[in-house]
């Protein structure tokens, strides 16, 4: 096994000496990291949001940002369903509730989630009525101040910020770190549109928010992507060539169809099976001829960015019906759906959306709770140790890239069908790699890829839709369409301090 | 066993010997090979694409031979304007030995000259990316170096009318200097906080489009008066002179070639006779190695990418000042990211980066001709497909190996490996 291109860093923990011991001290490392950070962010929001005039306040829309319309129900009927709701829930939150419960059922973690579940889905259909719209029927909006909005989230986060840092506690700093990033880009965009009750350009929260989960989907599907091959120790750095046949294929396939349901199903799976292919070519190249994956990689996106252009210009720049704008279906979960800012974000969205989370919640459990799982990362981690024990490296990395490569098909589908616009060329826009940066982020992790996307998809659809703000930004257009690429880079540059990557990552195997 | 040549052996049959001499790999066998497939994969894409060829194969089994000369000849023609496109283009050429004149001699000219032209940034990005390739460093941030480079060189390029050549060295130099400033930004981040140049790199190509973007509109680079994304044109005097302006304004292969072809030299003495060269290729070979050796790898990363940005920001000063004159949003092309290819494809050699360029300008020049001059109007974007399969077929030759049933020592077996992410 070749260890030669290894760059060589004195301070760097060695990957292959895993002790408690160093675990233990890279964690907190990164806690404190985390910390300084949140404390940063914290002094940031007090001196720039709260320093804004403290007559100006910000207008936002609650309620209700959807195509279908909110259901009226009279007074009365709401209180039921309220009623039963909090019935279910009463034996989960208290003690007192549980000595009522009959002996015969057990109290047990399914019973818990289902009464949860239930219970908060009836809570949230009355609930959802009585904050999203007013007795009028009309969108309930809220009005708060822009200067006191700054200084108690960034005294909110400087505690926490602080706190993480003193403690060094691991558990729980990684969604410390993401619920205090998500408080600055929210204080920024209230910093933002700002004087909004007077001019009217009320803040549209649900909108941005919904904007940021269907951008989140095609980089889930693209770190995700990036954790499964890399846990098996293959770096695919091709995931923006298979953005860009998926989004393509897929494409023409719904539109040579007319968008028939059969047709939309088939162009999401031609997606993932050009992907698939891809991601097989990547494979042969990295692990039957061991080339340089990080060069495959590249290659691949060369040839994939050739072959969109010349299809796109030769093709479908002549035959327009072969590129139409079909979106997926939209599946809005009942009465969820209602629920203010969240309803609409989370449950009202498209099938890949779902089926992004579904990925997520599988992957997560196929590499930590299966056999599979278990040797595609020992793969990742000591192909030699796999292999003696007999466990086909060859055939593990195959499977793990070919499924990657399925995934990010998928997200290039995302692009297209499930954002429901036609093809343009470059309309990846380099988010494959952004997707890369996201599985370093999260690291390596399916959850934590996730959490990342979400707070990136955040970054790119306040990027997008600040524009009716323009006036009030002192930044001009072009550097607020950089924050997602600056934000990557200090992801990968430090943010998340010290990682370990899989210790065989990019690193080409032979029995010899 | 006794050493020497066992005179009675039965001396193998020539030919047999010529056979196996022909299937021995070697670069330039597979580079050949790799052309070949790239031609074939060209010729389906553009059977596919085309429909009159599609409809064609419906008659196949009753008229085989029809089929068969209706695609050839399509694909031929194709074929031929991207030869004649960007070297000889014959019938001009004909024109010039009957009538050997300034007007015809440009012509004939046309085709080289636009090559070269084209060749020129990519020679220069490619030396640099190649630099870094080799010490196993991957700066794939060409595009925003190259648009640094251009940035900087136009800014001194309008706003400065001093004489010639101290001008032109002013440029170069601040070109240079912003490439190299933008590229050791990922060099630091790698070398101190683990952060991997590939992303950081990417990331900086989209950022620089857009600060470009946002530049191009402010008064200090805009025309005055006009802001349709076009900034103030360079003077005279920081303009690279052309080779053949006398004979024709539109033949554009200017003295930046020079200076190109100067730089492989350098790159060339750099890697054979300098020390910190040495020390490059040594960390990329060996890195454990190096370390032992005393060689410093933080500053070492550092040295290649800001040697690598250097060049990247050479690249878009010699694009500005010899050929556009003035920046616009789209300034660069794809000169950037087709500098990864071409470093890949000449095998991070000077020399193979040299001539990979060339055929690089060559695909360019004579794309657009066939564009131009084909019945379809086959997109341009078919010679980078070819491209494309021509830097798999080299930065992979296992794979040309086994198709062709070559034979070699194992030497093609292995490219090396990739290190992964945060080291």
């Amino acid at each position: 096994m070749s260890v030669s291109a290894q760059t060589v860093d004195h301070e760097v923990v060695h990957p292959e000496i895993v002790t408690l011991e160093n675990l233990r001290r890279v964690t907190r490392e990164r806690a404190f990291g985390y910390g300084v950070t949140l404390v940063v962010l914290g002094l940031l929001e007090v001196l720039w949001f709260g320093g804004a005039s403290s007559a100006l306040k910000t207008t936002i829309e609650l309620g209700y940002n959807s195509s279908t319309a909110m259901p009226s129900i009279a007074g009365p009927v709401r209180v039921v369903p309220l009623l039963i709701g909090l019935l279910l829930l009463a034996p989960v939150v208290s003690h007192a509730a549980r000595q009522i419960v009959p002996q015969r059922i057990k109290f047990s973690k399914g019973v818990r989630s289902f009464l949860i579940i239930v219970g908060g889905y009836l809570i949230s259909w009355p609930v959802a009525l009585w904050l999203g719209v007013n007795s009028v029927g009309a969108l309930r909006t809220l009005t708060i101040p822009v200067s006191t909005t700054g200084y108690v989230i960034g005294a909110l986060t400087i505690v926490a910020g602080g706190l993480l840092a003193w403690r060094r506690f691991d558990r729980g700093a990684s969604p410390l770190l993401y619920v205090g990033l998500v408080f600055f880009l929210l204080g920024f965009l209230v910093w933002v549109a700002r004087g909004s009750n007077v001019s009217g350009l009320h803040l549209q929260l649900t909108g941005i928010l919904a904007a940021a989960v269907a951008a989140a989907t095609f980089l889930i599907f693209g770190s995700l992507s990036g954790t499964l091959c890399e846990r098996s120790g293959v770096v695919n750095i091709a995931i923006e060539g298979q953005f860009m046949m998926g989004a393509m294929s897929s494409v023409m396939v719904v539109s040579a169809m007319n968008g028939t349901g059969v047709s939309l199903v088939l162009g999401v799976l031609v997606a993932g099976v050009i992907g698939a292919l891809l991601g097989w070519v990547l494979a042969v190249m990295s692990l039957r001829y061991q080339a340089n994956q990080i060069i495959v990689g590249i290659v691949i996106v060369a040839f994939c960015t050739a072959v969109t252009q010349f299809i796109m210009f030769q093709v479908l720049d002549t035959h327009q019906n072969l590129n139409g704008a079909f979106p997926l279906p939209v599946w809005s979960i009942p009465f969820f759906s209602h629920i203010p800012i969240v309803g609409p974000v989370v449950f009202d969205q498209n099938v890949l959306v779902y089926v992004a989370i579904l990925g997520v919640i599988i992957a997560n459990i196929a590499l930590f709770r299966t056999r599979w799982g278990l040797r595609v990362r020992s793969v990742g981690e000591k192909p030699i140790a796999s292999e003696t024990v007999g466990v086909s490296v060859t055939r593990m990395r195959y499977g793990a890239v070919i499924l990657g490569g399925f995934v990010a098909g998928l997200g290039g589908a995302a692009f297209t069908i499930g954002a429901g616009t036609n093809f343009t060329f470059g309309m990846t826009n380099g988010y494959g790699y952004i997707a890369l940066a996201i599985m370093i982020f999260g690291r390596w992790r399916p959850y934590g890829a996730l959490m990342a996307s979400l707070l990136f998809g955040f970054a790119i659809a306040l990027s997008a839709n600040l524009n009716i703000y323009l006036s009030q930004l002192v930044i001009p257009q072009q550097f607020i369409s950089m924050l997602p690429y600056i934000i990557t880079i200090a992801a990968v540059a430090g943010l998340v301090g010290r990682i370990r990557p899989p210790a065989a990552d990019g690193i080409p195997f032979s029995r010899e | 066993m006794t050493i020497g040549v066992d005179v009675n052996a039965p001396r193998p049959s020539r030919l047999l010997e010529i056979s196996l001499r022909v299937r021995r790999a070697n670069m330039a066998l597979v580079l050949v090979l790799a052309l070949f497939i790239g031609l074939v994969i060209g010729a389906i894409m553009i059977i596919v694409t085309t429909p009159t060829l599609v409809h064609s194969w419906a008659t196949f089994f009753s008229h085989p031979g029809k089929t068969i000369s209706e695609n050839f000849n399509t694909v031929w023609y194709a074929y031929e304007w991207i030869f004649q496109g960007s070297m000889f283009n014959f019938h001009a050429m004909r024109v010039l030995i009957d009538h050997p004149d300034k007007a015809n001699l440009a012509t004939a000219l046309g085709p080289i000259s636009l090559t070269l032209q084209y060749a020129t940034p990519l020679v220069v990005a490619g030396l640099g990316l190649a630099i870094g390739f080799r010490s196993n460093i991957f700066d794939i941030g060409g595009q925003g170096q190259v648009i640094a480079g251009g940035v900087v060189a136009g800014l001194i390029g309008f706003s400065l009318n001093l004489t010639p050549i101290l001008q032109v060295s002013l440029e170069l130099i601040g070109a240079v200097l912003a490439g190299a400033l933008l590229a050791s930004l990922a060099g630091v981040l790698k070398a101190y906080t683990g952060a991997h140049e590939v992303i950081v790199t990417m990331m900086s190509n989209y950022i620089m489009v857009l600060l470009m973007g946002y530049l191009l509109i402010t008064n200090l680079f805009a025309r005055p008066g006009v802001k349709d994304g076009a900034s103030k044109a360079v003077t005279p005097s920081g303009q690279l002179p052309f080779f053949f302006s006398h004979l024709n304004s539109s033949l554009l292969v200017n003295v930046g070639f020079l200076i190109a072809l100067a730089m492989v030299f350098v790159v060339q003495w750099f890697f054979d006779h300098s020390k910190t060269g040495f020390e490059l290729l040594m960390v990329g070979q060996n890195g454990e190695a190096a370390r032992t050796a005393g060689i410093n790898s933080k500053r070492t990363i550092i040295i290649i990418l800001c040697l690598a940005g250097g060049l990247c920001g050479l690249a878009g000063m010699l694009e500005l000042t010899g050929v556009d004159h003035f920046l616009s949003p789209n300034f660069g092309g794809s000169y950037g990211f087709d500098a990864i290819t071409v470093a890949l494809l000449g095998r991070n050699r000077p020399w193979g980066v040299f001539f990979a360029a060339i055929f690089f300008g060559a695909m360019y020049a004579g794309g657009e001709a066939m564009q131009a001059f084909t019945p379809s109007n086959i997109q341009y974007s078919l010679a980078q497909v070819i491209q494309a399969v021509v830097v798999f077929g080299v930065a992979t030759p296992a794979l040309i190996v086994e198709i062709f049933r070559l034979t070699d020592n194992g030497r093609f077996r292995s490219s090396g490996s990739s290190g992964g992410w945060a080291k």
